[in-house]
């Protein structure tokens, strides 16, 4: 049986839940909103782990899952608690069961699509660009730093740059301009990370239980997710099929990142370069889906079922 | 040139870098967080070349990746005094900022890192008492049973497992090796196991006597209070420094 967790209506799950339900598997959905007419429980002892979920009226044993999705929300910001006081008994509650879950899902025989100790990789994007350096991808040239004497000096050799967040905290990728240099006098207080521009196509490859989905992103914005904004009209996006080599390659990348499901950026220079900038450990997978018929909620349940 | 990097009232840590000093580890560096936080300027490349790291420390001194060979890593969290320094809205991004820069630098340190930074504890992973049980019972190390449900409060997942007046003796694991107590060699064997399946280079590890006379699990950590090992502690430790990467 699969367990998928999070909120039923949001797309991602949705669609692998439409994917599961039209191949006959069983499923149980765990809607985290509910949390408060839910309960779970696990024991780890000689036996080795066992335990049980109940929502609403029905109890499952834990043992009776071989594969989980779980696509939870930070259950601090549920909609449920928004009238409730920092330390209320319900949030309380909710923080415990959310815990206990993710806990068990850690440790959990099945297959869970992902866990949360593999995801951490992208807390740290340089980090993450360490990891995906050794898998064999080109990495863009990046500088951490709080040195605006350096950043001058980078800008002079790569010509155009961009900066982001170090962090998961999303925010949109900026080209530096003239503006910008005024004020780097600023990042003396936190180091800031800038990286040469690679100029080429947007490729979005999405891997799954052995399977890879790749999305050619068209656009002339620095960020392609806020497309409309940056220039005007939205990112094209179309399937595209990657060489072995690279499904190869992107496969191995989500391996050694230890991710049943990866969602992994790469860019194409004009000299066919491939460049790998991030990988998204917990991929929102629809828009992908959506604008480019991608059927990558087909993959996701398939890995699930497979289980 | 060999590295310590630990907080400045981080005693054990300045003991191994006194220690080491004696046994010939040179040049040594002892870096504190504190200094860190007041750096000069910092400078993290990532990119085709193999990833670097130079800082330069408030009192005059450059650190550079590419002289580093050993690093005795005690960081637990990035300074709080440069979070301070940003508005209080700004704060929880600040911390995000910092502690992703921290883990990236602190990987791009080349040679024998004890140890490696991960996402989970910058001197090496934490993790929570249902995980340490699965791995004690994986590597044969006795464990009680661990029971969590909604009615646990998420703290209930750092506690000991040691029941309150037990006899509990500590150990410390550096790659393979186990220093600090002189229990049954079976237990021994166990602990090297546990902190081999925990990937932890250097582990500290509590057990308890229980009431059969066995050792069992208590806790683990990858920050261990380092003066248990004594100086056959010190001694593998200068020898792993010396000897490089991965024996």
């Amino acid at each position: 049986m699969i367990l998928l967790c999070g909120i039923p209506s949001e797309t991602p799950l949705r669609l692998v839940t439409d994917r599961i339900e039209s191949a006959g598997a069983r499923y149980v959905m765990l809607n985290q909103r509910e949390f408060s007419n839910c309960d779970i429980w696990f024991e780890i002892d000689e036996a080795g782990i066992r335990g049980e979920l109940r929502i609403g009226k029905d109890i499952y044993s834990l043992d009776d899952f071989c594969a989980a999705y779980q696509r939870l929300m930070d259950d601090r910001c549920l909609p449920e608690l928004e009238a409730e006081l920092p330390d209320s008994v319900l949030r309380r509650r909710c923080r415990a069961f959310h815990d206990t879950l993710t806990r068990w899902l850690e440790i959990s025989p099945a297959r869970v699509v992902n866990r949360c100790v593999p995801m951490g990789s992208n807390s740290s994007k340089p980090y993450q660009t360490q990891i995906i350096r050794e898998q064999g991808f080109r990495v863009p040239e990046t500088l951490i730093t709080n040195d605006p004497a350096l950043v001058r000096e980078f800008a002079a050799l790569h010509g155009r740059v961009i900066y982001k967040s170090i962090s998961a905290v999303r925010s949109i990728v900026q080209t530096l301009d003239a503006n910008d240099f005024d004020r780097l006098e600023q990042i003396r207080w936190c180091p800031t990370q800038f990286q040469a521009f690679v100029d080429g196509t947007n490729l979005r490859v999405h891997t799954i239980g052995g399977e890879v989905y790749a999305t050619a992103i068209s656009t002339d914005a620095t960020d392609y997710r806020y497309a409309a904004r940056q220039c005007g009209d939205p990112a094209d996006l179309r399937e595209v099929d990657l060489s072995p080599e690279l499904a190869q390659k992107c496969l191995a990348l989500s391996r050694a990142l230890g991710l049943e499901f990866a969602g992994i950026d790469l860019k194409v220079t004009p000299d066919d370069e491939v460049y790998c900038f991030e990988v998204n450990p917990c991929p929102a997978f629809s828009y992908y889906e959506k604008n480019a018929n991608q059927p990558i909620s087909e993959g996701v349940a398939r890995c699930l079922m497979a289980a | 040139m060999f590295l310590v990097l630990c907080s400045s009232n981080d005693h054990a840590a300045r003991w191994a870098f006194d220690g080491l000093a004696q046994l010939g580890i040179a040049p040594i560096e002892l870096i504190t967080s504190e200094d860190l936080a007041y750096s000069r300027f910092w400078e993290h490349r990532v990119g085709v070349a193999p990833s670097s790291i130079r800082i330069g420390l408030p009192d005059g001194r450059t650190i550079s990746s590419s002289c580093v060979t050993g690093v005795l890593n005690r960081l637990l969290s990035a300074p709080q005094e440069l979070v301070n320094c940003a508005q209080p809205a700004d704060r929880d991004y600040a911390t995000q900022e910092l502690s992703s820069f921290y883990l990236s630098w602190l990987r791009a340190l080349p040679g024998t890192v004890i140890n490696r930074p991960t996402p989970q504890g910058f001197c090496g992973r934490w993790r929570h008492a249902s995980e340490w049980s699965f791995l004690a019972r994986r590597a044969g190390l006795p464990a009680p049973s661990y029971k969590q449900t909604v009615d646990d409060q998420p703290e209930h997942g750092f506690h000991s497992f040691a029941p309150q007046g037990a006899q509990v003796e500590s150990v410390i694991v550096l790659r393979g090796r186990v220093f600090g107590s002189s229990l049954p060699e079976e237990t021994l064997a166990a602990c090297s196991r546990f902190a081999d399946l925990a990937e932890s280079e250097i582990l500290g590890i509590d057990l308890f006597r229980a009431s059969d006379g066995r050792w069992n699990f208590s806790t683990a950590t990858p920050y261990p209070e380092l003066t248990l090992g004594g100086q056959p502690l010190l001694a593998h430790l200068a020898n792993v420094f010396t000897h490089g990467e991965k024996q």
